[in-house]
């Protein structure tokens, strides 16, 4: 089932940039060019895109701070800046940069005051409250004022914030940034068990390495456009990256031989070093050229090397 | 109604963390206010009256401005710092609650030193109706129901100005120009102005239809009993004024971001 779906998304700005004290020039950003997308009810999206790109501008859209310019969007049965009152009851949100607590208050306080606006339920408050309190090890840190935690320990806490009405979508810009590895783990850990329990994950992130751990599909933006919606394996599929198979023989082969398989695949020899680097262009042929390696070749050491996310991400970026 | 006490007690609860400042504070506030009345006090006893209006007829009317405008501080704090909301970002925040943006804006800071401001001001106007006589005793009742159009005007005004940072997105000399100083100004009797200045506080930024007028009536300088409507007038257009120029407002915030 579909739960977001977004159809033909533009969103336009005007932003005067001043040339001298009383002129000024009236510049049109087109911020998103008419992107489509949808989301499945379960689904954990990851949103990438540099900076820049329009992420944040769909992130808005979705959450129904901001009106679009043209297109269409449903989340669930709301269209979100139409009806924002009332969807806002069914989503949580955190924006990594800006809290959304109570800056001087304990923790626990912004919690029942979170309560109180969105009418949870006594009861449903307390089971909530102690479910989330132990996943995200929330003990310690509940009756301390919010200014004075790590950002490892807020981020903690305001994931808990967005979820004391236990919304059935969640929006997330940029939750692990700043963090460390320790803090970033736990994170990810609760992320990925609240999404196994059926909460529709919608993120975005600069870590690709988030993005490979979390997310079923992800979508790429690049100057206001998706410029790539799918698997995060499919993605490694469709760029023309090669995969590097590395050999280190046992023994210095014959000329002839050698010869033959530069022949055939693209690579190199460093006969100093016995070492034979080729580029395969897709799985099958990877495994050919380890079938051929094995049967005519004494091997010490053998890796294949998949492009990088990063490195896919980058081409991605840079094609357009 | 609830969630109004919810709040209102998150930012009781946030001005408490702070306590000795709470208190010089509180004491700074009437002492430093005291002295602006001391200053309208000087020049009445020199001058024995001012157009007409004796000392504590003035008192009366800086009594009823000043205890709107305590109260608004008191309460509507956010109003007067909602540039900060703006330029930090903040207010996506507020958009992202199931709660009118509004009450959560007014309630987003509540200032309890401003105490000090109404506690004053309800002295001045002690002291001010103790001198006067009036010529009936239907001021008595009139009396509360004029302390809360100063008060609601107070925040009307302060939303429309606030407001302003939507377009401008920093307001802080806009507020000071629009609403501190005409709201000092209206402590005065409309009569020492020009006539300009003074349609300004009547029909633009009607401080003057709570205090100026309907003391003309209390005061014996009218009988004309119209006089006493002129809160509802005034309470009437800003409402209307206020919430259109809000909501346009809002609008223009979600189709351009910051």
């Amino acid at each position: 089932m579909e739960y977001i779906n977004v159809r033909g998304l533009k969103k336009e700005y005007t932003i005067y940039q001043k040339k001298s004290l009383w002129r000024r020039n009236k510049i049109k950003i087109k911020a998103l060019q008419g992107i489509d997308f949808t989301v499945k009810q379960g689904e954990f999206l990851g949103y990438i895109g540099p900076n820049g790109a329009g992420k944040s501008t769909t992130i808005k859209i979705l959450t129904g701070i901001m009106t679009p310019s043209e297109g269409m969007v449903n989340v669930g049965k709301y269209i979100p800046y139409q009806e924002r009152k009332r969807y806002v009851q069914n989503i949580g949100v955190v924006f990594g940069q800006k809290t959304q607590m109570w800056w001087d208050l304990p923790v626990i306080d912004t919690y029942q005051l979170l309560r109180g606006i969105y009418r949870v339920a006594p009861i449903d408050y307390q089971r909530q409250l102690e479910y989330l309190v132990e996943k995200l090890s929330l003990a310690d840190i509940l009756k301390q004022p919010v200014r004075q935690l790590s950002l490892g320990q807020r981020m903690r806490a305001e994931l808990g914030a967005c979820l004391i009405h236990n919304p059935a979508i969640l929006f997330l810009d940029e939750p692990t940034i700043g963090l460390d590895l320790i803090s970033k783990h736990r994170v990810i850990a609760f992320l990925q068990e609240i999404n196994k329990q059926g909460k529709t994950i919608f993120l975005t992130t600069h870590d690709l390495k988030d993005i490979e751990i979390l997310c079923n599909q992800m979508l790429v933006i690049n100057h206001g456009k998706i410029v790539y919606k799918g698997t995060v394996e499919k993605l490694k599929t469709i760029t023309a990256l090669p995969i590097r198979v590395l050999a280190q023989l046992a023994h210095q082969p014959g000329v002839h031989l050698i010869n033959q398989i530069l022949a055939q695949y693209a690579g190199i020899y460093y006969p100093e070093k016995k070492r034979l680097i080729l580029d395969s262009k897709n799985k099958k042929e990877t495994s050919e050229i380890a079938k051929t390696l094995f049967n005519n070749f004494g091997i010490e050491d053998f890796k294949i090397e998949e492009p990088s996310i990063e490195e896919i991400i980058k081409m991605i970026y840079s094609k357009n | 109604m609830e969630l109004f006490f919810t709040l209102f007690k998150a930012s009781f609860k946030r001005e408490a963390q702070y306590k000795f400042d709470f208190f010089v504070n509180i004491l700074g506030n009437f002492l430093g206010l005291f002295a602006d009345f001391l200053i309208i006090a000087l020049i009445l006893i020199r001058f024995q009256n001012i157009a007409g209006w004796q000392l504590h007829q003035v008192a009366l009317m800086y009594a009823i401005i000043e205890f709107g405008f305590g109260v608004y501080r008191l309460i509507g704090e956010g109003f007067n710092r909602f540039e900060e909301l703006i330029l930090s970002g903040k207010f996506d925040t507020l958009l992202l609650r199931p709660v009118p943006v509004l009450v959560q804006v007014m309630l987003h800071k509540i200032d309890l030193k401003r105490l000090g401001m109404v506690v004053q001001a309800m002295v001045v106007g002690l002291w001010g109706i103790q001198r006067s006589t009036f010529p009936n005793s239907s001021f008595y009742c009139y009396l509360p129901l004029l302390l809360l159009a100063s008060v609601i005007i107070n925040l009307e005004v302060s939303i429309i100005l606030a407001a302003m940072a939507f377009w401008t997105g920093k307001n802080k000399d806009i507020i000071i120009l629009g609403h501190y100083s005409t709201r000092t100004a209206a402590t005065y009797p409309a009569t020492i102005y020009h006539k300009l200045f003074s349609h300004i506080l009547t029909l633009v930024i009607p401080f003057f239809t709570v205090s100026y007028y309907p003391l003309l009536y209390y005061t014996g300088k009218s009988d004309n009993p119209f006089y006493l409507l002129t809160p509802l007038f005034g309470i009437i257009t800003m409402t209307l004024l206020s919430s259109l120029i809000w909501r346009s407002g809002i609008k223009r915030y979600s189709s351009t971001g910051t």
